[in-house]
């Protein structure tokens, strides 16, 4: 019987370590030499992504492709950034009709980040975006039509035969490739289409410069709620422009357009279906650990009350002290439980992606071009912070000019 | 006994709580990967989405092919008719992005192996390579092939244009994404305008993605 209970002591005593060394784990990878001579030789500013990249593996592939291929984009490293965005834009293409991870971040006992990262819709017509104004550089205007098509379905949000979107960047770029690539009428539809939500804005249908010019921030992922099952948006952070005004060649500034505001589009798409999901996790929680209190509380005070109470033999006390232990222990079990049912939403965001994008599109002459940015408030009053941007770009007659510009 | 009946829930609890914490996973991305295996061009492959792919490419193009042998306008005139098969007129108006050529390019090599000189396949995109041949031989900096000379290079009887074109929906509720795609294909007289033949190819295709992405 002694040498049961030492038995028993010795069994505890590793578990309990065990326990405890869970917490322990360190977060920071150790020294990696494979790593190493796999970023030796990608550009410097783009290590820390391709870093990433290679460490996170397939569940953050896709985003960290969208943030390579636009670190790279903004860098000038065009076939990387190519590469990255066709890599991601493959990744949100893939349907996910019986993947492993999808059913995990569906399951009660994983996050919903679990999942194979495939963005929200914001994001994915982002991804879109970034490819298409590459598709534009390299001339072949009909892929970047498609991109920015691409880019449209992914923020439709109708039902059925139609879709509609509000995506207005997208719109207008499609209208204006469209426009280049002579489908007169397929322009003419998109710039109707355009007009309903950004009735002000007009564009001369000769231009050929187009200037985009992106401010601020990326939009941010929080969880909130009970459970942090909420995905909510916040607008960026560290930044206070969100106008820019431009001027061509040294002529009076003149205020870009205020195309599309990323924060909106993140913001403004209403609920998910895996809300509901998560939303019965938080329930499954809540229930669980409510019960599994009512039970521990109800065994404690059994245990306490037993011996004042008139219950006949000592053995008969016993027995209710021990069903009260089994049933602390259920109730311990039962809380367990539900603190392991994981109802976060997923916050991983893409953030590289500006806050706004201005757009300006000029009919110039042919020739070598400056033009100046001024980043302001709603107000037009300069930010302290940021200076003024000089940009030099050549101009054709045949052939369209684009020119990306950010402002921090 | 009771002791014990105790003792085996605790540590039955304890277990639990131990084998969850096995879960740990580093932050170093240690999936196994898997080796390459050759997979049916002509079949949709493990994974597919809404667009273009690479089974739509091979039926189409072999359907198309088919049905061009089969046109008397085409394959069964006396002399053999001289065709550019290329991208130059054929465009994407679709929201699929896609390298053009893969259709011409097969469509045309397809063509070229079965038409067995029913059809003459002109190369217009090595305009440039033919020119610069054609001069270096007639300024005598290289001497004249073994086939004799042209007074110009050949001209065409017919181009093939097309249009690729798509027409998407998309349901938010049921998360289902469709995509419907119609291909047109015209062989078109380069003297008189007629289109002495056209083909279609068209498929839709519908996904849902897992509930958790919609």
């Amino acid at each position: 019987m002694k040498q049961f209970s030492i038995l028993k002591f010795i069994l505890l005593l590793i578990l309990l370590p065990l326990l405890s060394s869970c917490a322990s784990v360190p977060d920071v990878p150790p020294p990696d030499p494979g790593m190493d001579a796999y970023i030796a030789d990608k550009p410097q500013i783009l290590k820390p992504a391709f870093s990433r990249l290679r460490s996170e593996g397939r569940r953050n592939e896709v985003l960290n492709n969208m943030r390579l291929g636009l670190a790279a984009y903004r860098a000038g490293f065009k076939d990387i950034a190519r590469s990255a965005l066709d890599r991601a834009l493959q990744g949100i293409e893939t349907v996910y009709a019986d993947s492993e991870s999808a059913k995990q971040a569906r399951s009660l006992w994983y996050e919903e980040g679990m999942k194979d990262f495939k963005g929200e819709p914001y994001e994915r017509s982002m991804a879109y975006y970034y490819r298409g104004l590459m598709y534009i550089e390299d001339g072949d205007l009909e892929n970047a039509r498609a991109a920015f098509k691409s880019g449209i379905i992914q923020d439709s949000f109708a039902e059925e035969e139609q879709f509609r979107c509000d995506f207005a960047l997208l719109i207008m770029l499609e209208a204006m490739v469209s426009q280049r690539l002579g489908n007169v009428e397929i322009a003419r539809e998109v710039y109707k289409e355009l007009n309903k939500f950004r009735p002000d804005f007009s564009a001369p249908s000769d231009a050929n410069v187009l200037i985009l010019i992106e401010s601020g921030y990326s939009p941010r992922k929080l969880a909130d709620g009970p459970g942090h099952a909420e995905l909510k948006y916040r607008r960026g952070r560290n930044f206070t422009e969100n106008r820019v005004q431009l001027s061509l060649d040294g002529s009076s500034y003149k205020a870009a357009y205020p195309m599309e505001d990323i924060d909106f589009q993140a913001s403004s798409r209403g609920g998910r279906q895996i809300d509901k999901i998560l939303k019965d996790k938080v329930v499954f929680r809540e229930k669980n650990l409510a019960m599994g209190s009512a039970l521990s509380e109800a065994a404690e005070a059994a245990i306490i009350l037993a011996p004042l109470a008139n219950i006949g033999s000592a053995n008969a006390m016993g027995s209710v002290q021990a069903v009260a232990g089994g049933l602390a222990v259920i109730g311990a079990l039962q809380q367990y439980i539900a603190i392991n049912a994981k109802p976060q939403a997923d916050t991983r965001y893409w953030d590289n992606l500006p806050d706004m994008v201005h757009v300006a599109l000029i009919k110039t002459t042919p020739g070598t071009h400056s033009a100046t940015f001024r980043f302001t408030d709603e107000k037009y009053l300069q930010v302290p912070e940021l200076a003024e941007k000089k940009v030099t770009f050549q101009a054709y007659d045949n052939k369209f000019t684009l020119v990306v510009v950010k402002s921090r | 006994m009771l002791c014990s009946k105790m003792f085996m829930f605790v540590l039955m609890a304890l277990m639990l709580m131990v084998s969850g914490c096995a879960t740990y996973k580093t932050r170093v991305d240690d999936t196994a990967g898997k080796a390459t295996m050759y997979e049916d061009i002509s079949s949709p492959g493990q994974v597919a989405g809404i667009g273009v792919e690479s089974q739509d490419i091979t039926s189409m193009t072999d359907k198309m092919m088919r049905d061009m042998l089969s046109s008397p306008a085409l394959a069964g005139r006396n002399v053999a008719p001289r065709v550019i098969v290329d991208d130059s007129n054929f465009s994407n108006e679709s929201s699929s992005i896609i390298n053009k050529s893969m259709i011409t390019e097969r469509l045309m090599i397809n063509l070229n192996r079965a038409a067995a000189g029913r059809m003459v396949f002109l190369e217009r995109q090595a305009a440039a390579m033919i020119e610069k041949e054609r001069t270096l031989k007639r300024s005598g900096v290289v001497s004249y092939g073994t086939m004799g000379n042209t007074a110009a290079p050949a001209g065409a009887d017919f181009q093939l244009t097309g249009r690729i074109m798509s027409l998407s929906s998309v349901s938010n509720t049921s998360g289902k994404a469709s995509r419907y795609h119609q291909i047109s294909f015209k062989m078109v007289d380069l003297e008189t305008g007629i289109a002495v033949w056209a083909g279609m190819y068209e498929f839709k295709k519908t996904a849902q993605d897992d509930i958790i992405y919609r």
